[in-house]
């Protein structure tokens, strides 16, 4: 039960990870960019 | 139907500022179609239907840059409904350049003269409805900073845009000249709108090559206006291109004298102080010392050096006690499996706690370098390198994209943009990749921490020999032809110093910091399951299984089968694999190395070293001795960069062989370095023996010489060879 509970938590976590990782990639984005928001130039951006 | 509402001016005027404030969250960003100059739109808010389009910042309408080229092609192209000109109000007199031609172009124009609250605080004094009269257009004071005057401006834009009314340029030129563009007008009546007809002549008057393929004019046409130019530059004895600049130059400085009243004249205090920061012999000293004061104060060891306390209860506190022991709680209530757990306490929670670790460190870098950009010093450092880097043909114009470099290496490559001789921009993205960026501070914190005990010269250190890479690769890679000739001019505003923003500060240091972290949970969280799967399981008497010695795993074969290769680097005995792996794991993310090392040494020591973390730093310590741990370290600084940032490069290159070709060389050149530090650096450390390694190293070390010193391609040897063949073929 207890493989269960954590593993069901690292799968979900492994998930959104690759989540955000696929999404920062289809913008053409490094992962950890803040994108465009802070009022900065934005260069990640394709 | 929608109002276009189009924000030009100056670099550094405030425009971005502006926009921000004028749009809020509702903005796009993207690139220009065609070129790699950014795009910026936005819905004005409080107006549904007014977009707002911040055009690049320019100083002339000019084609020579991409920026200047873009924005006059979306003034004529896209006729945006009204233009919002926004004018440095401390620099009126550069900015007023820009207005001249903006005003030539039809479209209803609304100076917004920014930066009002230094204007007050100076005393300087300026009669906007003067200035009004005299540009021919409205004024309104603004300070984007303050957010004061950014509204009132904007709504008098869009109102002038609902009413249609144009702006017609006030200014003249002398009256010979005003008789060629006259003529020229005429000339060209039927070919362009009447409304832009002043600029189409200006533009002709001033042979600009653009407009001449645009309009196409008929062989009789072109010699006519030929002849007026002609005629002009004649009378006026020198170009028609400088006849403009200067004509316009003279009109703005006595609309300036009539309409702004200044203070004090001598010395601004920004003056005084780059007398000092910007002075020849001090300069690069000055600068030495900050860069120093800053790594001190963020990862060395002195009583100060806040980024290291932090780091330090961050690894044995944090992640050496509290989380390790909540996961055990956590772990041994639920009651999971021994594979499991050591999934999570081994891999998950000593890879990712190993880079977290570092966050302290990383913030109150950040901070400074943070504190030191909205201060206004960046810009002036940049001033400095030039002076450099030009003794040795480079620009400091390439300096700009490694100082964005120093934060991540992607935005660095890109900025790369900005040069416009093709040489020049190859020879930036190659090299931009030399300076440490923000991922790559935690592999100098970790050595600088395990084995050099926190000593601040390490990072330090780092940071120059990068920028000795940087001068070192334009010199050797100048001297070829297919990067022989002469640097760009370099033509930079200094902003004048003021006191840090905390907002701007903390936002940026907040951003940077918390990318870091985002990527610590996502890259570094998948890798370190990765890795200790491969460091956990191997063959072990011909059975696939867990093994006990990470020595017999499968990472241990992979990194076996090329660690051989960094071997003349000083990698060698038991953590020549763990080097070689980290340095792969590195293409990921250069924070992955320290991740790899914390997966490798954590399981290497067994469930005692949980209970403290630096007990990690020493067996790092233990098996790496000064010289290989410096060249381990100078050969991630140097060599390529991480998956992200040879994309950015693909992008620039924009040709598969030029971006084989700048990893190729970044690897070859931190491999040729770091066995140069390593062979003959430790025939004084002692951990190298006199050898063919000494040779070999002598002989590269050598050729380096060779290649900064030897003549190099000079296009005009050409030349004169010529003449001289010719005047003996004469002969």
């Amino acid at each position: 039960m207890g493989n269960l509970i954590v593993g069901a938590i690292l799968a979900a976590c492994i998930f959104f990870a690759v989540r955000y990782l696929y999404r920062q990639a289809k913008k053409g984005q490094c992962a950890g960019c803040s994108g465009c928001k802070g009022g900065h130039d934005c260069h990640c951006g394709r | 139907m929608a109002i276009k509402l189009a924000l030009a001016g100056n670099p550094n005027c405030g425009k971005t500022t502006m926009f921000n404030d004028l749009t809020g969250a509702n903005q796009y960003v993207g690139n220009w179609p065609g070129v790699t100059v950014e795009k910026k739109e936005g819905k004005l808010r409080g107006h549904k239907d007014v977009v707002v389009t911040d055009l690049p910042g320019i100083y002339s309408l000019s084609p020579y840059t991409l920026e200047e080229v873009v924005t006059r092609d979306y003034i004529m192209n896209e006729h945006p409904s009204v233009i919002m000109n926004l004018v440095d109000g401390s620099n009126i007199e550069r900015n007023l350049y820009l207005t001249t031609q903006l005003t030539e172009m039809g479209i209803p124009v609304v100076i917004a003269l920014n930066m009002m609250d230094v204007v007050r605080k100076n005393g300087d004094r300026i009669d906007t409805q003067k200035l009004a009269a005299a540009l021919g257009c409205e004024v309104v004071e603004t300070s984007a900073v303050k957010g004061e005057g950014s509204k009132q401006a904007a709504d008098r834009a869009v109102q002038i845009a609902q009413e249609g009314r144009r702006t017609l340029p006030k200014h003249t030129f002398a009256p010979v000249v005003e008789e060629a563009l006259e003529r020229i007008q005429n000339l060209t009546a039927e070919l362009v709108p009447a409304e832009k007809a002043r600029w189409y002549a200006v533009k002709l008057f001033e042979r600009d090559g653009r407009v001449l393929d645009q309009l196409k004019l008929s062989a009789e046409t072109a010699g006519k206006i030929e002849e007026a130019i002609a005629a002009c530059e004649k009378a006026m004895d020198d170009d028609s291109e400088s006849i403009i600049t200067n004509e316009r130059y003279q009109y703005v400085a006595r609309v300036v004298r009539n309409c702004v009243h200044k203070n004090r004249t001598g010395m601004t205090s920004s003056d005084k102080i780059d007398r000092i920061v910007t002075n020849r012999i001090l300069a690069l000293p000055i600068f030495a010392v900050v860069m120093f004061a800053i790594y001190g104060i963020a990862m060395g060891g002195y009583s100060f050096s806040i980024g290291t306390m932090g780091t330090d209860w961050a690894n044995d506190v944090l992640f050496g006690e509290l989380v390790p022991g909540a996961v055990d709680a956590f772990l041994g209530t639920l009651g999971v499996s021994g594979w499991l757990y050591g999934l999570i306490q081994d891999g998950i929670v000593a890879g990712v706690g190993a880079v977290l670790g570092f966050v302290p460190q990383m913030l109150v870098l950040f901070l400074l370098l943070a504190i030191l950009e909205d201060v206004g010093y960046m810009a002036r450092v940049a001033f400095i390198m030039d002076r450099i880097f030009r003794k040795f043909g480079l620009s400091g114009k390439s300096f700009i994209p490694m100082l964005v470099a120093t934060g991540c290496g992607v935005p660095g490559i890109m900025a790369s943009r900005t040069i416009e001789q093709d040489r020049d921009r190859k020879i930036t993205i190659m090299t931009t990749g030399f300076i440490p960026c923000g991922a790559k501070m935690p592999i100098i914190g970790l050595f600088a921490g395990a084995v050099f005990g926190n000593s601040p010269w390490v990072a330090t250190s780092a940071f120059f020999i990068g920028i000795a890479a940087v001068i070192i690769s334009g010199v050797m890679l100048k001297k070829f032809r297919v990067f022989a000739g002469e640097p760009a001019p370099f033509v930079m505003e200094l902003p004048a110093y003021h006191a840090p923003s905390p907002g701007n500060v903390l936002r940026a240091t907040w951003e940077r910091g918390w990318s870091f972290i985002k990527r610590a949970g996502t890259i570094i969280l998948l890798s370190s399951i990765i890795l200790w799967f491969l460091q956990g399981y191997g063959v072990a008497e011909g059975v696939f299984q867990a093994v006990e010695d990470n020595n017999d795993s499968l990472l241990a074969v992979i990194g076996n089968g090329i660690a051989w290769i960094f071997a003349p680097l000083g990698w060698v005995g038991d953590m020549a694999w763990k080097a070689a792996v980290a340095t792969i794991t590195g293409l990921i993310a250069k924070e992955e190395v320290v991740n790899t090392f914390g997966v490798l040494y954590q399981y290497a020591g067994g469930a005692d070293l949980l209970e403290d973390s630096h007990d990690i730093w020493a067996a790092i310590g233990a098996d790496f001795g000064v010289m290989s741990a410096y060249s381990f370290m100078v050969f991630n600084l140097l060599c390529a960069p991480c998956f992200a940032a040879m994309g950015a490069i693909r992008r620039e290159m924009n040709n598969a062989r030029w971006t084989m070709g700048a990893i190729g060389y970044m690897c070859l050149f931190a491999y040729v370095t770091s066995m140069i530090v390593f062979q003959l650096g430790g025939l004084i450390t002692g951990e190298a023996s006199f050898g063919p390694g000494t040779a070999v190293a002598a002989v590269l070390l050598a050729g380096i010489f060779y290649l900064l010193f030897r003549r190099g391609y000079q296009g005009e040897d050409i030349i004169r060879m010529s003449a001289v063949e010719t005047a003996e073929v004469k002969a």
